[in-house]
């Protein structure tokens, strides 16, 4: 039998011997598409946007937003 | 295709020249009437008699006041000298400078010609007119290398520049300004590009432990956090005075500054009578200057005076949300908010620990209006969600879905205001088979279909209301319960990724930042759990439309106070001064094996992964282990895939593409099977083209 990725992704709402096609009822840190395909893979991972730390002490960011302004 | 720009084409009556080893240098001055680049230069020359000239060299230099050549090349290009007519009549010799450069209208510029290869004596001839016939700069030589310079008194050379159109850059929207806010550790932190700014006034003025909201709004940041209703102001400029005097500018008002003409808008005072704090939108380039007396004439038609007590102040300005010169005329604002959202131009309030179950709006288009006995189309107004005499159900999120909706996401049900309340709006219940579960849990996609995590699962909901899913009902049907929320003890948040089109979900806990997510792709309408390193733990989640495409998507305020986003090239999470692998797998099965009640053998696993070796297009999978199980029923294999222990066979998928060995042969046994692939390794990640099992069937089960 051949088995492609599961890109349906986690479904445990069916008997065990039942288990739909394209699913699986264990998976972790996997994207459908990878690399621009429906292929399946590891997830991206996780980069810093800004070097700059917010505040002077780790601290949780609690709140983001972004304001337009327009200038004279 | 270039063009002549500048030349000198007259009838040539006369000569200059260049070479002897390099002393003799030669120029010819210019003006563009128009900047243009130059892109090459061509003087009509010959060789006379024999001798070697080597490379020509022609450049263009600035010149002095007297234009003479000064400095060195602004550019230049060569062309072999020896390849020149001897014909005394000379020839056309274009020579195409190494880039453009970009001539100035007005300015003079000078083209030297020079032959630094030149036999001693030996010279290379330019034809020239006589007379000054060219009017538009001067011909000249040197005779020492170019340390000093001599203009002709009539000489001009034969010369042709070639150039191209300069194309004006694109607009730039210089004066348009779009930054990011965002708040850590009690203090707020804004920039436009790499390196956000914090706001000092801000320090301390927050609780970040506790709830709190932000959202755009007029030019400001407003930040509702439960008694503390703070703003972050970018567009205004602010003024001082010790006495406001009798009549005090109104919203809108202009006023004017008796010395410097400057002229602004008003927005927001702080104090309606005595010492107050101005604050409006310059309309001029003059500003404010201190000491200056600034009028005005209020609504009512009377005039407004006051002298400033110091120069206008530039924003970003840090103050308290109020209602206009903090006076009662204009109502007031609950002692108390968590949520908000702007919607119609009216500020949005709700999440009052003393009256959760209510909500207020201010003016349309006045935020500082909140006196609700006005009875106009853009009167502030206040309610609740509920049955006609019973108090209403708790706001637990308020989502400024469009312009006609605005969603208030309840405790145990959805409601909808459904055009202005001011103006024949109406508030229905939509949803009652469950509510939202917290403040965060919600999202939009580029479809405009609006995504909830609610009490009972993953719910769309189409543009305008046509129909509502639950899209974890069957895949997940547990998925609110192991998602096992507490608002007192987790953050749980919603954010649609536009590049990948799918909603990242997060509950991070509050103490420590460990996290447990999940990804809802939806382009294949599949839910993918996720877990980041604690240091990366989401506490909010923006949609970021950048100016700069750079800095566009889904961005993650994380636990260390860095903000953070799904990085494509990125193999590992970036966890602060360390990269942590990423754990990462999928299961296949159960597999049934054979006929009911007939056992078979998997003789052998072929993993082929993506990627075509070294070099190519496609982005090459790293190495795969694989385990795989047998048992007599799914259950079992269910649990065995879960535990991940004592795997019936394990090894190595090699990478990438498919490799000659890759063929795993260890036969096992059993009705249903199970296998797991994946990588835990830094600095790597996979991809999966497929797996090929193969089996055989066996006996009947005994």
């Amino acid at each position: 039998m051949e088995l492609t990725f599961p890109i349906r992704g986690l479904h445990v709402g069916m008997p065990s011997s039942q288990q739909p096609q394209g699913t699986s009822r264990d998976l972790n840190n996997v994207r459908p598409f990878y690399d621009g395909r429906a292929c399946g893979g590891q997830r991206p991972g996780l980069d810093k946007r800004y070097s700059q730390q917010i505040a002077d002490v780790a601290g949780p960011i609690v709140a983001i937003c972004s304001v337009s302004t327009v200038s004279a | 295709m270039s063009t002549v720009y500048d030349q000198n084409i007259a009838a040539d009556t006369t000569t200059g020249f260049f070479g002897d080893a390099g002393d003799r240098l030669t120029f010819q001055t210019f003006t563009p009437s128009v900047s243009y680049d130059a892109v090459s230069v061509s003087l009509k020359m010959y060789k006379p008699g024999t001798g070697t000239i080597g490379d020509i060299t022609l450049s263009l230099r600035m010149v002095d006041g007297d234009s003479k050549p000064t400095g060195g090349d602004l550019i230049s290009g060569t062309t072999p000298g020896d390849t020149l007519t001897t014909d005394n009549s000379g020839e056309w010799r274009q020579i195409t400078f190494s880039a453009a450069y970009e001539l100035t209208a007005g300015v003079e510029y000078a083209i030297v010609a020079r032959a630094d290869e030149c036999d001693e004596s030996k010279n290379v001839v330019c034809r020239a007119t006589s007379e000054n016939a060219y009017t538009n700069g001067k011909g000249g030589y040197s005779t020492d290398g170019g340390s000093s310079w001599t203009v002709y008194s009539q000489t001009d050379l034969l010369f042709r520049v070639y150039g191209d159109a300069i194309i004006a850059p694109p607009s730039t929207s210089q004066y348009y300004t779009k930054r990011i806010v965002a708040i850590g550790s009690d203090e707020v932190w804004y920039g436009v590009d790499e390196t956000p700014t914090q706001l000092a006034d801000s320090i301390g003025q927050l609780d970040t432990t506790d709830f709190i909201s932000m959202f755009e709004a007029y030019g400001k940041a407003f930040i509702f956090n439960n008694a503390r209703l703070r703003i972050v102001d970018f567009v205004n400029v602010k003024l001082t005075t010790a006495d406001i005097g009798s009549n005090p500018p109104d919203f809108h008002t202009i006023l004017t500054g008796g010395t410097s003409g400057a002229k602004m808008v008003v927005d927001y005072i702080t104090a309606l009578s005595s010492a107050s704090t101005i604050y409006g939108k310059r309309t001029t380039e003059d500003t404010f200057v201190s000491g200056e007396t600034v009028t005005g004439t209020d609504d009512g038609g009377n005039a407004i005076s006051f002298v400033i007590s110091a120069d206008e102040v530039a924003g970003p300005h840090w103050y308290d949300y109020t209602v206009y010169g903090g006076d009662a005329v204009y109502g007031a604002l609950p002692d108390q908010a968590t949520l908000g959202c702007n919607w119609r131009g009216r500020i949005i309030l709700s999440g009052d620990k003393d009256y959760p179950h209510q909500w207020y709006m201010s003016r349309q288009r006045n935020p500082w209006d909140f006196n609700y006995i006005a009875n106009d189309a853009g009167s502030p107004i206040a309610g609740g969600n509920g049955e006609m005499g019973e108090v209403g159900d708790v706001v637990v999120a308020v989502i400024a879905y469009s312009r006609d909706y605005l969603i208030f996401g309840c405790a145990n049900s959805l409601w909808v205001m459904a055009g202005d309340p001011a103006e024949n709006g109406s508030l229905y219940e939509f949803y009652s088979t469950g509510g939202i579960l917290s403040a965060d849990s919600w999202c939009r996609d580029k479809n405009r279909n609006l995504y909830i995590l609610s009490t009972v699962g993953l719910l769309r909901i189409a543009p305008n209301f046509q129909s509502i899913e639950n899209l974890t009902e069957s895949s997940y049907p547990e998925f609110v319960d192991g998602l096992a929320y507490n608002g007192a003890s987790h953050k749980l948040l919603m954010g649609y990724d536009r590049k990948r089109h799918g909603i990242q979900i997060i509950r991070t806990t509050l103490v420590s930042g460990a996290n447990s997510c999940w990804w809802y792709d939806l382009r294949t309408e599949g839910l993918f759990p996720d877990s980041y390193p604690d240091a990366c733990g989401a506490f909010s989640l923006f949609d970021y439309e950048a100016v700069d495409p750079t800095y566009q998507g889904l961005l993650y305020g994380c636990n260390d106070g860095y903000i953070r986003y799904a990085d494509d090239d990125a193999k590992d999470d970036d966890a602060g001064d360390s990269d942590v692998a990423i754990d990462s797998y999928i299961t296949f099965g159960p597999l049934k094996l054979g006929k009911e009640g007939q056992e078979s053998t998997i003789t052998s696993i072929i993993g082929i992964t993506t990627g075509g070796g070294s070099g190519g297009t496609i982005a090459d999978s790293n190495a795969l282990t694989y385990s795989a199980w047998t048992a007599l029923s799914a259950d079992s294999i269910v649990e065995k895939l879960a535990a991940n222990t004592t795997p019936n066979a394990a090894g190595t998928i090699a990478a990438p593409g498919r490799n000659r060995g890759a063929r795993k042969r260890k036969p096992i046994r059993g009705l249903y099977a199970g296998i797991r692939i994946g990588n835990d390794t830094a600095a790597q990640t996979w991809g999966l083209e497929k797996l090929i099992v193969e089996s055989r069937m066996k006996g009947r089960v005994k």
